[in-house]
């Protein structure tokens, strides 16, 4: 493409005030040779705006440099055709005029190295062509429960294809096991019949989904768009090809046998599923001698909120329990039901249903630490009590005792694999740092076809989703959206409405992949990785790397992309020790080229630089909002935005050197169980380069201190000031950079 | 190793307090916001959180011997304060009937005063019993023609209205004179058996006495009453109930030890006395202190009707005898100085009949609370246990010193 540059400087909002407009536009004019540069008092205004327009449509400006405000901000005012005119903004109002004293030369060093650092950016951005390939917009969904068959139903009244697959024979999940739900309407106080078999017969009769019925996904392959699922079904398979999957696997109950210590293996000692099922069959009774139990103990939380069994809690079992206590009480009026909790949890508006049911004069509920279970002759069974609110160690008589077993996702049952490759064993005995890895258990659910594991990747539990706070239903690979039980225990009807939003959500990933546009949380972005692979050397650092396993690899180990499977995060950009891995609008290049437009005044000046490298999720947010709140910190800093702080790449820290930059600072998110990255492990693989680098910078004999990294959260951009300031303080302790001026 | 409690608990407890005017009871989630507000309770087992749970659970072993319940002035504080909706002060309120019906005996007549569809039954009692003793003594007596001898005199009788033309003076007295023992030697049995209940529960660190003398001053000044602080009117109210009752009881025992007692040496004139006798005038004070009371507490209960606290039939019963008493006995008075015989010897029949309800039923009603729970307050004084009050009380000024330096 021709580039013609036009630089739009805006005085508005204090930046006029700080910083000399037309001394800044000589950077353009002068230095960059600009065609066409402009002041403008107001920019994001109607006639600043339309300026620019104007400039696109008839001076043929196609490349559009902006000193103004926050790329965050005034994002309308300033969006033009992505495919015609690349756009940089410069950040002059919260990253220099809010921050910096007004007038300065140092103030004014800063605005002029920004303008120089985007017109070197804008000089190598190119338009970006979105990634086309044939979609196909089909949705498969794993699981026949109520999440799967709501998701099912969702996706087909929005006008899609569905493939659902279950592995029973019948579909309806655990729903179809149970006697009654729980409270699904207002005011939640009765329990209600489940509806499962009739949103099972519509399912089955809805034209637009196709029902497997004791199936299994035997392999997924490719991408979204173009998933080809091959689906084993009463001994023959079947290869189908969908655009994005609904993984509603389920779960299952906690292994109750692990539970010794709370008397299972006792005759009269059942769990939930055992008591809904008696229910559902007509009558609950003693499994010991088939009576009637006159008195029924239910133990809450049974190995859940246990480090030795699930650690978490399963949200649902204390509704359970209330549940089936009115089962039992409705059955005998002299029944005496008791309910031993850690703390009754009823999540939404299901505390009604616990204090209808508390009503009961035949329900005894306490907190307490359950001490023991026996068997006490014919007489039933002895629980003793600890801590109890009744002030005192109890002991209750129980005719049967129901233990409330948690929830394991589908997910987390079967075999644990790490995702490793053959050289990880080398690095090892080279005493290297190693590079985060993913935990995936081999459940058996999706069997995907990828380089980095059958299975999705899971939180510490096990469950597949990728950040249950911020983005539900994402999973770590891209078009496959967990919902339901799988994700998050929850109840019927919460599973209901998760699935569909996970409905939605693969309806949205497979419009985006037609139209070449990347899903969340770069929704839109149309550019993706363009691979030189001439130059490869099969390191394989992409596709270990990459949090989404969007590459695949040939036998060689070259890396096989999958655009559509992308976030465009950029973290492979950073991997790749050969460069071979760029954007249109983002590369090693492009990036390396900013640090070098950097003027770094010589030694005697006594003004150091540092090349700040910043992710454009959370650390940028923080600098604008220390900008917002006009916090100061040193005018040696150079800030630049990354798509994560994975995209660091080795050779800009050995450019910023060899320029003479005395310090450089990374700041990446939260990483670690709490993560906030949001791409996973940007912020996690960017600390393990670093401390690879560190050896880099003991052989050219400088001082490993002109490094570091930190995670900060956007909500502590008041420590930026002093995080910088200390830094800064350390680079002076060190001493300029003795490659200056070379 | 302690051994652990054995739960037992009993579904027809549990449905009792709830009739009896406990039906938040299942409400309450053992969060003990109750026992933070309450004014009274004490710093070591505060009350009513245990006891809500207890109820709950049908434990009626261990609340019907609970001193705490008798702790409580029903201020209500915890359940205008209880996030759920309970209401512990009523629910203790149904407690103190479950104690009271638990000591009393015989169980027959607890029963029946706690239950509205026994009232005619109760009611029939006094009222054929005094019936058949007004009839027979009308037989046997009015043969005496135009004079009657009382306590050894002959009067003449005249137009004046004297409740002795009705019934003997003498029958009267040996009525309630039963009664009375009745109701002492119930009260007797059931002190007994909870004394001894609540010496077993706790040990006495000072002696019975000074923590009687203590109690005394405490009921005399009602200061626990002002203790809880969101409500004068019950205050007030109370207290002029109580000192009705002892206004009364005073002057009824100077006319009864000056007509039997001091008749023998001095001459006593017989009733009515006239209104500026001291005596008399402290009756009527008393009577007029009673039914001020009286007002007070039911106007208060009607307020509250409903909001913080559900009046029960066992509140309504005492409340129906006390305010019958009061109104009878006074109508009776003011009608005789109108000279309208009818309708006084109506109304003092009325009365008579609802004094010996009270005296007879005491020991089962919610007035068998003055036996209970100053029993109750003398162990508790005797035990040292501090209201919870005064306890943080200190601990909270000293944080505050601690922070201003």
């Amino acid at each position: 493409m021709d580039k013609k540059v036009g630089v739009y400087i805006c005085s508005g909002c204090g930046i006029g005030d700080a910083i000399d407009v037309e001394q800044l536009a000589k950077v353009a004019t002068s230095e960059g040779s600009v065609p066409v540069c402009k002041n403008h008092p107001y920019l994001c205004g109607t006639e600043g705006a339309e300026t620019i327009r104007q400039d696109i449509a008839r001076e043929g400006v196609n490349t559009v440099v902006i000193a103004a405000c926050s790329r965050r901000a005034k994002t309308e005012a300033f969006s033009y055709d992505p495919a015609q005119v690349v756009v940089d903004r410069v950040n002059l109002r919260e990253h220099v005029a809010w921050c910096q004293p007004p007038k300065e030369e140092d103030t004014q060093m800063m605005a002029e190295d920004y303008l120089r650092m985007s017109l070197a950016k804008a000089a190598k951005m190119e338009p970006p062509e979105p990634y086309q390939d044939e979609i196909n917009k089909g949705i498969l969904v794993v699981g026949g429960g109520i999440t799967g068959l709501t998701a099912a139903m969702e996706a087909a009244a929005a006008g899609y294809d569905v493939v659902l697959v279950e592995k029973e024979a019948e579909l309806g999940g655990y729903l179809k096991k149970v006697f009654k739900t729980l409270p699904k309407r207002p005011p939640y106080l009765e329990m209600e019949d489940s509806n499962i078999g009739a949103l099972a017969q519509e399912v089955e009769g809805n034209p637009k989904i196709k029902v497997f019925k004791g199936a299994q996904v035997e392999s997924t392959a490719g991408a979204p768009g173009m998933f080809d699922v091959t689906i084993q079904s009463n001994g023959s398979s079947e290869t189908v090809r969908v655009g994005a999957i609904v993984e509603a696997a389920g779960f299952q109950r906690y292994d109750a046998s692990k539970l010794g210590h709370l008397g299972y293996g006792s005759a009269n000692v059942v769990t939930h599923l055992e008591v809904e099922e008696m229910a559902k069959a007509g009558k609950i009774v003693r499994p010991s001698d088939n009576g009637p139990p006159r008195s029924v103990a239910f133990i809450q939380c049974a190995g859940s909120r246990d480090p030795d069994h699930l650690p978490y809690c399963s949200a649902v079992c204390c509704m359970t329990s209330l549940k089936q206590a009115k089962y039992i009480r409705e059955a005998d009026s002299e029944a005496k039901v008791y309910i031993i909790y850690k703390d009754i949890r009823t999540p939404g508006q299901n505390e009604n249903y616990y204090k209808q049911v508390q009503q009961d004069e035949g329900i005894f509920l306490t907190k307490g630490e359950v001490a023991s279970v026996q068997e006490d002759g014919d007489k039933g069974l002895r629980i003793e009590v600890d801590n109890s609110l009744l002030g005192e160690k109890i002991e209750i008589k129980a005719d049967l005792v129901v233990l409330a077993t948690g929830m394991v996702p589908a997910t987390a049952i079967g075999e644990e694999i790490e995702v490793k490759s053959e050289e990880d064993d080398k690095k090892k005995s080279e005493d290297e740092p190693e590079p985060p890895t993913d935990r995936i258990i081999k459940s058996n659910v999706l069997n995907l076809t990828y380089r980095q594991g059958p299975e999705l990747p899971g939180l510490k539990y096990g469950f597949p989703d990728s950040h249950y706070v911020c983005f539900p239903y994402e999973s770590r690979r891209t078009g496959i959206y967990p919902a339901g039980c799988v994700r998050q225990p929850m109840d019927g009807m919460m599973a209901a409405d998760d699935a569909a939003g996970a409905a939605l959500k693969a309806i949205q990933c497979v419009e985006m992949a037609s139209r070449g546009e990347a899903v969340h949380p770069r929704a839109g972005d149309i550019t993706y990785p363009d691979l030189f692979l001439q130059r490869c050397t099969q390191c394989k650092r992409c596709t270990e790397e990459c949090p989404f396993g969007a590459y695949d690899e040939d036998e060689k180990g070259t890396p096989l992309p999958n655009p559509t499977r992308c976030r465009r995060c950029g973290i492979c950009m950073g991997s790749c020790p050969e460069r071979i891995i760029s954007f249109k609008d983002f590369s090693v290049d492009i990036v390396g080229s900013m640090v070098k437009a950097i003027e770094v005044p010589e030694e005697d000046e006594e003004k150091p630089r540092v090349v700040c490298f910043i992710c454009e999720n959370d650390a940028y947010p923080a600098l604008d909002l220390a900008g917002i709140n006009h916090l100061q910190y040193s005018p040696y800093v150079r800030f630049i935005p990354l798509r994560c702080l994975g995209d660091i790449n080795l050779v800009w820290i050995a450019d910023s050197l060899s320029k003479g930059i005395d310090g450089i600072f990374l700041i990446g998110c939260k990483y670690g169980d709490d993560y906030q990255c949001h791409f996973m492990k940007g912020s996690e693989l960017a600390n393990y380069r670093m401390g690879k680098i560190q050896e880099t910078l003991d052989r050219l004999v400088l001082e490993s201190e002109r490094i570091r990294v930190h995670q900060l959260a956007i909500n502590e951009y008041d420590q930026i000031p002093s995080l910088l300031g200390e830094f800064l303080e350390k680079i002076e302790e060190v001493g300029p950079n003795p490659y200056k001026g070379w | 190793m302690t051994q652990p409690y054995r739960i037992e608990p009993d579904l027809d407890f549990v449905r009792d307090v709830i009739r009896s005017g406990g039906d938040t009871l299942k409400k309450c989630f053992q969060c003990a916001t109750c026992s933070v507000v309450c004014p009274l309770s004490p710093a070591d087992e505060p009350f009513p959180r245990k006891e809500m749970i207890q109820a709950q659970w049908g434990l009626k072993d261990k609340l019907v011997k609970d001193p705490d319940i008798w702790l409580c002035h029903n201020c209500n504080d915890c359940s205008t304060y209880c996030p759920r909706g309970a209401k512990p002060g009523d629910v203790l309120n149904a407690l103190r009937k479950k104690a009271i019906e638990h000591y009393a005996t015989p169980k027959a007549i607890a029963r029946r005063v706690g239950d509205p569809k026994y009232l005619p039954q109760l009611i029939a009692v006094p009222a054929i019993l005094i019936a058949v003793i007004i009839a027979l003594t009308n037989l046997w007596w009015h043969g005496d023609g135009p004079t009657r001898v009382v306590h050894g005199e002959t009067i003449v009788l005249d137009q004046a209205i004297r409740s002795w033309e009705m019934i003997p003076m003498w029958a009267v007295d040996v009525l309630f004179l039963l009664t009375a023992l009745f109701s002492v030697t119930v009260f007797a049995k059931g002190l007994l058996k909870f004394w001894k209940d609540l010496e077993a529960q706790r040990t006495r660190k000072i002696g019975i006495l000074p923590a009687a003398v203590d109690v005394v001053k405490q009921i005399a000044t009602h200061s626990n009453f002002k203790e809880c602080g969101t409500n004068q009117e019950r205050y007030l109210g109370h207290m002029g109930v109580f000192y009705g009752f002892v206004a009364l009881f005073i002057t009824t025992s100077c006319i009864f030890a000056g007509v039997y007692f001091v008749n023998l040496v001095v001459h006593v004139p017989l009733t009515p006395w006239p209104l500026w006798n001291p005596v008399k005038l402290l009756g009527n004070l008393g009577a007029i202190a009673l039914l001020a009371g009286l007002f007070l507490v039911i106007r208060n209960r009607l307020n509250q009707e409903g909001d913080d606290t559900a009046s029960s039939y066992y509140d309504w019963f005492l409340l129906g005898i006390v305010a019958t008493v009061g109104t009878t006995g006074l109508l009776a008075e003011w009608v005789r100085w109108l000279g309208i015989g009818f309708l006084y010897y109506i109304l003092y029949y009325i009365h008579l009949v609802a004094v010996w309800s009270l005296f007879a039923y005491t020991p089962f009603s919610k007035l068998a609370h003055i036996v209970y729970r100053t029993t109750a307050l003398v162990h508790n004084r005797a035990c040292g246990r501090e209201l919870l009050t005064k306890a943080p009380a200190v601990a909270l000024t000293e944080t505050q010193g601690g922070e201003s330096t």
